[in-house]
């Protein structure tokens, strides 16, 4: 089916290699209309039946085909207001209409005085019993492609699949049209009565039929051949050999038999013969391909295979990494703290104040770097930890970080204003880290106040939901705000605000192993805000609060 | 009928040793602490027949036998199947954790790096399970 319409090389628009098929073909539909109705106005005999002495495309089959050229044009255009639908659905019943009242005029055998509405037949028209009426073939395939053009318009799928096959007889019926020509045949009058599809009828209907079956060729019979793999660019190149091979063939035979070289049972014998041929190299060509596949795909499979093995590997070497790592590297510090404390407390009295001094901080920096190897196994633990998935009561938990935040600051004024009724899908645990560290953060930062105001609430619903924690503490500025949420980085001096850095890094691989993101914004001396989501949701559900800068973290 | 015993510390850390020896002491406990230094020494201690003591403080990382092995066969032998014992490490991993309470520990405690601390836990550990605590039956 070597059309123009069958849109081969419109692999230019869209993600489907077919997308700007359907506008080409009914660009071409109504083109014909359009060139036959010029045809019959001015009398130019070549647009009325291409070659002369053959059946001529009567004027309602021309306007027809430029309604449902038209029709087809609006229906794939993005978009669509009502009123462009409805001018598509009134262009769809036209030719539904004409093929309607024509076939009564047949079966009936009635004259309704629509055939030469527009245009006086010629007189001795060939092969047209009644003057200007189309051919009964033409009637049947509008009715049928106008039931497929308004079917077009659902997103149903059994309703597409009916439109689709509605098409595929349209094009079964143009393509014996077309042989007919081609192989200088006029077995359609016997078969289907009275007269035959004009030559541009029968092509301006196969673009037709064929333009509906790749109108979103996703949703209906063609969505493998529309398929952008390989594996569809593969099945359209095969289509068009099969498309075309079969009827070169046919002519072929039928030429040889006409030239005299062999009879109807030998010239049978021959085609029959020639398409097994060719239907074995297409299995063969299609089974090659499909073993080539398998082979890719298994050695595709071995890979992801070796990856997830290798990843298992390294799994399990740094849990025994984190394992020793929490054994063995606390013991000397614990031999360090205790001998120290040791020392001040059975031989204060031989130390000076500078000695004693000196003793605190190796206490101090043996206390840190426990704190250091605790908070970088939390952080481990929150990598390597098998997720758990359940509601979990938020307010409840923020409230019971916030007591044990507020038992751990005595002498400390702080008011808490925890939002009612927050709910989240997540792991519990981790989440309770998560609002350990923001909470314990959002304390420590507003330490330098004599009162402290910190905030814990959400916005919008869903997976998608923001928790917002705020304080108006020493926040930070925005320009290393980059750095904030990696690990052992901190913006403030430990001396002012004590801290190993590893809390953040916590709190985003915790919100971006529930699927969520973490994001601050905050001003020096005026505070911070941490938001975060626990799962996909909308993207909009983003930095919000126009006027200020916001850095976000994935 | 039910003597009480004193205080089985396995570990194998002559540092570590010394620092819970003296939190105890601090804590008051004085009398009664012995210490084995690995597991089979533990298990030969508690295994042999011997009087048994009060509560066992076990270290998980012990060369030889380790920790959890220890535990295992004291919950194993039927004089022993009862004997508190409480796991004292360094460690709060999770399988440690697990693996510890399903094998029948009776507590789990975990030295802190500040002896401070672990001075205070070390008195809250003797007062409970030398003073308060009553131990199970012998023999049964």
């Amino acid at each position: 089916m070597g059309d123009p319409g069958s849109g081969g090389g419109a692999t230019a628009h869209g993600d489907s290699p077919l997308a700007a098929a359907p506008l080409a073909g009914a660009a071409a539909v109504a083109a014909i209309g359009v060139l036959v109705l010029a045809g019959w106005t001015f009398g130019i005999e070549p647009l009325k039946s291409v070659l002369p002495g053959i059946i001529t495309m009567k004027p309602n089959t021309a306007l027809g085909l430029l309604a449902s050229g038209l029709a087809l044009g609006l229906g794939s255009l993005p978009g669509g207001s009502p009123r462009r639908r409805l001018a598509w659905r009134a262009l769809a019943l036209l030719p539904f209409l004409l093929g309607v009242a024509t076939l009564v005029e047949y079966l009936a055998e009635v004259d309704l005085g629509i055939d030469e509405i527009l245009f006086r037949d010629d007189p001795g028209a060939v092969r047209t019993p009644f003057p200007g009426r189309m051919a009964t073939v033409t009637a049947l395939s509008f009715v049928l492609s106008s039931a497929a053009l308004l079917g077009l318009e659902t997103g149903n799928r059994p309703v597409r699949l009916l439109t689709d096959a509605l098409a595929l007889i349209i094009v079964l019926l143009a393509l014996l049209g077309l042989l007919g020509y081609l192989y200088e045949v006029e077995y359609l009058s016997g078969v289907l009565g009275y007269s035959g599809f004009a030559l541009h009828t029968a092509v301006a209907l196969s673009i037709l039929g064929l333009s509906i079956l790749v109108t979103r060729p996703g949703e209906g019979l063609l969505a493998p051949f529309a398929s952008p793999t390989p594996a569809g660019a593969w099945g359209r190149r095969l289509l068009a050999a099969v498309a075309v091979v079969p009827v070169a063939l046919g002519w072929l035979r039928l030429e040889g038999q006409r030239a005299g070289l062999y009879g109807t049972d030998f010239g049978t014998s021959l085609y029959a013969a020639t398409m097994v041929l060719l239907l074995a190299g297409v299995v063969y060509a299609g089974t090659a391909s499909l073993v080539r596949e398998e082979a890719i795909r298994r050695g595709v499979q071995e890979d992801l295979r070796r990856a997830k093995e290798a990843a298992e590997a390294a799994g399990r070497e740094l849990e025994s990494f984190s394992y020793s790592v929490s054994h063995d590297l606390r013991a000397p510090l614990r031999g360090i703290d205790g001998f120290s404390q040791a020392l001040l407390e059975d031989h204060a009295d031989r130390l000076d104040d500078r000695g004693r001094d000196h003793l605190q901080r190796v206490r101090a920096a043996a206390q840190r770097m426990g704190q250091l190897i605790d908070d970088l196994l939390d952080l481990s633990r929150v990598g390597r930890a098998e997720l758990a998935r359940e509601r979990v009561d938020i307010t409840a938990l923020a409230r019971a970080v916030a007591a044990d935040l507020a038992r751990g600051a005595p002498g400390r004024s702080i008011e808490w204003i925890i939002e009612d009724g927050l709910e989240a899908e997540g792991d519990p645990r981790l989440l309770r880290l998560v609002l350990e560290n923001l909470l314990g953060n959002a304390v420590k930062y507003s330490g330098l106040k004599p009162s402290a105001r910190i905030g814990f609430g959400a916005e919008g619903a869903g997976p998608g939901r923001v928790f917002t924690v705020r304080d108006e503490g020493a926040g930070f500025d925005m320009a290393h705000a980059g750095r904030l949420f990696e690990p052992f980085q901190r913006l403030h001096h430990g001396r002012e605000f004590p801290g190993t850095g590893v809390g953040l890094a916590t709190v985003r691989r915790v919100v971006t192993r529930h699927g969520g993101r973490v994001w601050a914004e905050g001003r020096p001396g005026e505070g911070a805000a941490f938001h975060f989501t626990l799962g996909g949701g909308e993207r909009g559900a983003g930095p919000r609060e126009g006027g200020r800068n916001v850095k976000e973290e994935a | 009928m039910n003597p009480r015993g004193g205080l089985l510390l396995v570990e194998d850390n002559p540092d570590d040793e010394e620092l819970t020896i003296r939190a105890f002491r601090k804590a008051g406990v004085v009398n009664g602490i012995d210490v084995a230094r690995d597991g089979q020494e533990a298990l030969d201690r508690l295994l042999g027949g011997g009087p048994l003591p009060s509560v066992v403080l076990l270290d998980l990382k012990l060369p030889k036998v380790d920790g959890l092995e220890v535990l295992r066969r004291i919950r194993a032998d039927p004089r022993t199947r009862l004997l508190p014992v409480v796991i004292l490490t360094s460690s709060r991993e999770d399988q440690d954790l697990l693996r510890g309470y399903s094998l029948g520990c009776n507590s789990y405690v975990r030295k802190p790096v500040d002896f401070v601390t672990f001075a205070e836990s070390a008195r809250q550990l003797g007062m409970y399970w030398l003073l308060v605590n009553e131990t199970p039956p012998e023999g049964r």
